[in-house]
């Protein structure tokens, strides 16, 4: 495998502890470059931000910028922290579901290209790209099936404030800004606002927001990197576990792999050249890449702590949405016979075909990621 | 074994059939026993990325350079 070297065997034990602790301080930092985000975005929009995210309303935009941000920047972690810093923003929480929804979408491109590296062997190629699509297929469903749910009755929006109302109650709104995650960043968060703010207006707010990106990417890639040197032992052991046993086991341990390694394209583009060697087949393939969708939620959770004050909820609301989304999919998708066979066999269709003529599977990417987004905006909007 | 059944007894027949279950058995079994040896090893051996993601961009770019070349000379399967 390309730009590959084999990790974790090297790792010296008794030598961790500064990778933890750098860990410990990157996940701070992508707190706190939540909460910066959340501050700049109120700065940016001058507490206006339905008001100018009103194209958004319609949610098929929302759906491809999240498809689109994600395919971009090829990490769903860094695009819904983004997003949840957006909500801290004053970004009404149902102009970002759809958002979130893209995002899922915008992941998948990832280990689909990784698929493409295996196009000089028919054979590899085919059962590659089906591995990949099985993905992709996937997730398109689940946003078939739940898009239109929320639309007509903001069912995920509705399931998440109730939960967060449960949890969270109406304690944070009391606390006036005051939670522990805010006050334990508000040292970092604090200095880059002051220097933030020597710009003038309106473009104090945008630097805090283009900061809080960068950190938030910055934050996400390092604790990617890290954790594969720190975690690739227990990973390892998680998918050893598995081999042999049912498809819930499958989907737990894509779920704790991608936890582990803070990643879902990470753990999917794992899988595709092991698929591609006939090693593991479609079918075992498959809810270890459902998994990969739950387990890549925590992140958006966890960016959601940084937020205190009245949005905390909102902000709370939004990673939860990320998460009920992927866990009622599988739920709904995985648990209905009828429709658990659906991407294997979308997948195993589109892998023949891709594997006979490569310009199906190149039809496929630029369709996917780049001609639906495009046509779905065209039609909505003419419509 | 002969084609010819009409020869031997139920009772041979079966133990037959019995014998004939217990060898797939155990073949499956086998088998099961080495995909799980390959897919162990396999994991043994994978290599996480060291770059942020696993895309090698100079393969998607060969991949699409293939496609161009595939429709240029709109040729049939590959």
């Amino acid at each position: 495998m390309a730009h590959t070297e084999a990790l974790g065997q090297a790792a010296v034990p008794g030598s961790r502890l500064p990778q933890w602790l750098s860990v410990v301080a990157l996940i701070y930092v992508l707190i706190g470059a939540v909460g910066l985000i959340g501050t700049g975005f109120k700065a940016a929009t001058g507490g206006q931000a339905q008001e100018l995210f009103s194209f958004a309303t319609n949610p098929y935009v929302g759906l491809v910028i999240g498809i689109v941000a994600t395919a971009l920047i090829q990490s769903s972690s860094t695009v819904t922290s983004l997003i949840v810093g957006m909500v801290a923003g004053g970004l009404p929480v149902a102009i970002a579901v759809p958002m979130v929804m893209g995002s899922n979408i915008g992941t998948t491109v990832t280990n689909t290209l990784v698929s493409l590296g295996h196009v000089r062997n028919k054979e590899e190629f085919r059962r590659a790209f089906a591995a990949a699509t099985v993905h992709d297929f996937f997730n398109l469903l689940a946003v078939v099936i739940f898009l239109p749910l929320e639309i007509m009755f903001g069912l995920l929006e509705r399931c998440a404030a109730a939960i967060t109302g449960f949890f969270m109650g109406d304690a944070n709104l009391s606390m006036s800004g005051m939670n522990f995650m805010s006050m334990l960043t508000r040292p970092l968060v604090g200095t880059l606002e002051a220097v933030s703010n020597l710009l003038p207006g309106v473009f104090a707010g945008l630097a805090m927001v283009v900061i809080g990106l960068v950190l938030i990417f910055l934050a996400i890639t390092y604790i990617g990197k890290l954790l594969k040197v720190l975690m690739v032992g227990k990973a390892k052991e998680v998918m050893h576990s598995a081999i042999g046993k049912g498809q819930i086991t499958g989907i737990l341990s894509g779920t704790l792999v991608t936890v582990f390694v803070q990643s879902s394209s990470t753990t999917t583009s794992l899988m595709v050249p092991l698929a591609g060697a006939g090693t593991f087949s479609l079918k075992q393939i498959y809810p270890f890449m459902l998994g990969s969708n739950i387990g890549t939620t925590i992140t958006a959770l966890l960016a959601a702590t940084a937020v205190g004050g009245a949005v905390a909820v909102s902000a709370m609301q939004i990673a939860l949405v990320h998460m009920l989304f992927n866990v009622l999919a599988v739920v709904v998708i995985f648990g209905l016979p009828f429709l658990r066979n659906l991407p294997i066999l979308g997948a195993e269709m589109l892998g023949a075909l891709a594997a006979e003529r490569k310009i199906y599977a190149a039809a496929w990417i630029l369709g996917v990621f780049l001609v639906l987004p495009l046509l779905l905006i065209a039609v909505t909007t003419i419509f | 074994m002969s084609n010819d059944l009409s020869g031997i007894s139920r009772a041979e027949l079966a133990r037959i059939l019995d014998e004939a279950e217990g060898h797939i058995s155990e073949i499956r079994t086998e088998l099961e026993r080495r995909e799980a040896k390959e897919q162990h090893e396999a994991i043994d051996a994978l290599e996480l990325p060291v770059t942020r993601t696993a895309v090698d961009w100079s393969q998607v770019k060969a991949f699409f350079q293939q496609v161009l070349d595939e429709l240029r000379s709109g040729s049939g399967p590959r």
